[in-house]
């Protein structure tokens, strides 16, 4: 047999081979391209009219008079804005409190076991019932919080009907709702941590504190890289809870993107301006989520990782 | 001085890991704790670092009790198996971080971390990170880490088990030398009893949480206390012939002529350690049984089973009656079926006593 032969039926086969894989990978290309490419692309040609259905008939071609309006916008910063320090808040509360109860439950308890499981619950509740059920808990009136807070003698609050208390409100809910999820990834990181540095830092004479700040935290770098990471995206299109409890409000201080989006594209239908608005912010978030991996090296633990 | 430890027990449930241990460690010496995995070695290390809790009794370090100290007032280093770096920290921040913590000067650690880590041969590497080196570099990174605060107490949990044999015989003879030079007090915790025939002062023999000989290591070999101690040092390990006391004081034997060559004195220790049926055994370590022609006056009968040529010496596997043992000779034309004779020369027969 001559070796041309076989080097051809190799060529063959790899050609068979690569027309499979094609044709496995079609219907998921097909339908990723219609259901995401096209209504993104579709979404950026709409940003460059002034399409508004409520208007009735077409729409003209106005190019960049869209995202000029929305640079002047003080709505959209404003929302900008809230959602900036939304998730800020949100997201460094929940990692504290994350990185705490996984330090905590690293210690094995008996009935740990128990509150392990119980602390992801509120991960697991429909937005919409966490929602209702924190707009009940936060009535000025017949709420459950004002009622405790009164057995330890502190006055009543507004909670999410005032408008300079309200942004903290949704901010507790959301860090209640998702606390569960960072712990669930940092306790996974900490339990994985191998053991005897631990004990070698304890014999070299570090405290407990020492030891927490100069190993298990350096060493849970990048799973908590990862978990603030996912945690930020998913901050910053927090959009259920906070309109099932305040829809913006009050005197628009919860005025989150996701909400006010809500209302250009589906209240007002100015979808133009609506899409031209969504593009404006998956930018931002792009670039929060650019410097937040610039800040934390994410790219090179990524690198250290596959190195080893 | 040195460690002390008092009767010592450890329990998880109802499960009994160390089972009253007691002995006393002298200033700079290199005590070697030796036995199969589960035996309670590693856990009575543990309980003198402070890594465990004692359920019982009590150790004294360097004349303070420190049965309930926490592991950082102990003033005591540890080497791991697994060799504990920090993977966060380069070589040179590993080996610092016990003088950061005293609070040294920067000036002063960077002294002492350059001259131990130059004891240690690892200089050229002191700005790499612990992923990049290989286990016997990591394994010097962790005993320069130990040693660079000047410990009185030194103890190290099988540190050479994952390197491999050649760098593991290097390593032995340089932490044997460093510590001797530096007198420090070592306990050193392994499964190989090459590491603690050739680095040990004294070897404790541990097995079910038991210490069931503490000896130097010669002695540990020539006159094993009990059963397990003689069939887990050497290799091949001691031949054990079941025998019994007699009621006229005569040694009944598994072969016979091995039995008979007890001296005098084995004799007496056989009697004083046999249990209360009057069992013990009959122990020869291999390279003393001699073979001889069949037939030879004194000599027991054997047939051979197997000859397994080593190089350097040759195992024997011999059939007497239905016993099996080996001897180790030198090189030999002796071949599978062949019969002869084997002579047990009277001062190598030892007396043995039953593992409870």
């Amino acid at each position: 047999m001559a070796r041309s032969d076989t080097k051809t039926a190799d060529k063959a086969q790899r050609a068979g081979e690569g027309r499979i894989a094609m044709l496995l990978l079609a219907p998921t290309m097909i339908v990723m391209t219609v259901v995401g490419l096209y209504p993104l692309l579709h979404s950026l040609y709409i940003s460059l009219t002034n399409y508004n259905p409520t208007f009735g008939g077409g729409s003209s071609f106005v190019w960049f008079e869209n995202y000029a309006r929305a640079f002047s916008d003080p709505q959209f910063w404003n929302a900008v804005g809230l959602t900036l320090i939304f998730t800020a808040i949100s997201v460094a509360a929940s990692l504290v409190l994350a990185v705490a109860l996984s330090v905590l439950f690293n210690q094995r308890h008996p009935g740990f076991v128990v509150l392990r499981t119980i602390i992801l619950v509120p991960m697991l509740i429909t937005p919409i019932a966490v929602g209702i059920t924190w707009r009940v808990m936060m009535m000025p009136d017949l709420g459950v919080l004002n009622y405790l807070l009164g057995l330890i003698g502190i006055p009543p609050q507004l909670w999410a009907s005032n408008a300079s208390t309200a942004l903290l409100s949704v901010i507790l809910v959301d860090i209640w709702q998702w606390t569960p999820f960072m712990f669930l990834i940092v306790f996974a990181g900490i339990s994985s941590l191998p053991k005897s540095p631990f004990e070698a830092a304890a014999i070299d004479g570090a405290s407990p504190l020492r030891s927490f700040f100069s190993i298990t935290l350096p060493m849970l770098k990048p799973v908590i890289v990862i978990a603030t990471l996912l945690r930020i995206v998913d901050a910053f299109r927090t959009y259920d809870t906070v309109y099932i409890i305040t829809r913006g409000g009050p005197d628009f201080s919860t005025d989150l993107v996701s909400v006010y989006l809500q209302r250009v594209n589906f209240r007002f239908f100015d979808l133009g301006y609506g899409s031209a608005l969504s593009w404006l912010v998956l930018i931002i978030v792009l670039l929060v989520v650019l410097i937040f991996v610039r800040l934390t090296g994410f790219m090179k633990l990524v690198a250290d990782k596959e190195n080893r | 001085m040195g460690i002390e430890i008092k009767n010592i027990y450890k329990r998880f449930g109802s499960l009994t890991v160390v089972n009253g241990v007691s002995v006393d460690i002298a200033d700079g010496e290199f005590f070697v704790m030796l036995g199969p995995s589960g035996c309670g070695k590693t856990t009575t290390l543990r309980m003198v670092a402070g890594l465990e809790t004692a359920s019982e009794g009590q150790i004294f370090i360097n004349g303070r009790d420190m049965t309930h100290a926490e592991p950082r007032h102990r003033d005591i280093a540890m080497a791991f198996q697994d060799y504990g770096l920090y993977p966060n920290m380069t070589v040179f921040q590993n080996i610092e971080f016990p003088l950061k913590i005293r609070k040294l000067a920067p000036a002063e650690r960077r002294r002492k971390v350059e001259e131990t880590a130059g004891r240690l041969g690892i200089s050229d590497y002191l700005g790499r990170k612990p992923a990049q080196m290989s286990g016997g570099q990591r394994q010097r990174v962790s005993l320069a880490r130990a040693l660079v605060r000047n410990p009185k107490v030194f103890l190290m949990d099988e540190p050479l088990s994952n390197l491999d044999a050649k760098l593991r015989a290097v390593m032995r003879t340089e932490i044997k030398k460093l510590v001797t030079d530096l007198g420090i007090t070592t306990i050193y915790v392994t499964h190989d009893q090459i590491e603690a025939m050739s680095m040990a002062d004294r070897i404790a023999v541990m097995r079910k949480g038991d210490m069931v000989q503490v000896a130097p290591p010669l002695q540990v070999y020539d006159r094993p206390a009990t059963c397990f101690v003689a069939d887990f040092i050497g290799s091949p390990p001691m031949n054990l012939f079941k025998a019994e006391l007699a009621n006229n004081g005569r040694v009944v034997c598994q072969v016979q002529g091995f039995g008979d060559a007890l001296d005098d004195a084995e004799r007496e220790r056989a009697r004083a350690m046999a249990d209360r049926h009057g069992h013990f055994a009959v122990g020869i370590r291999p390279e003393h049984l001699q073979c001889v022609a069949a037939g030879t006056p004194g000599s027991v009968e054997g047939i051979v089973e197997l000859v397994e040529p080593l190089g350097q010496t040759t195992n024997i596997y011999l059939l007497s009656g239905d016993t099996k043992y080996v001897v180790v000779t030198d090189r030999t034309s002796l071949r599978a079926g062949d019969t002869i004779g084997v002579i047990a020369p009277g001062d190598k027969v030892r007396a043995v006593g039953l593992d409870r």
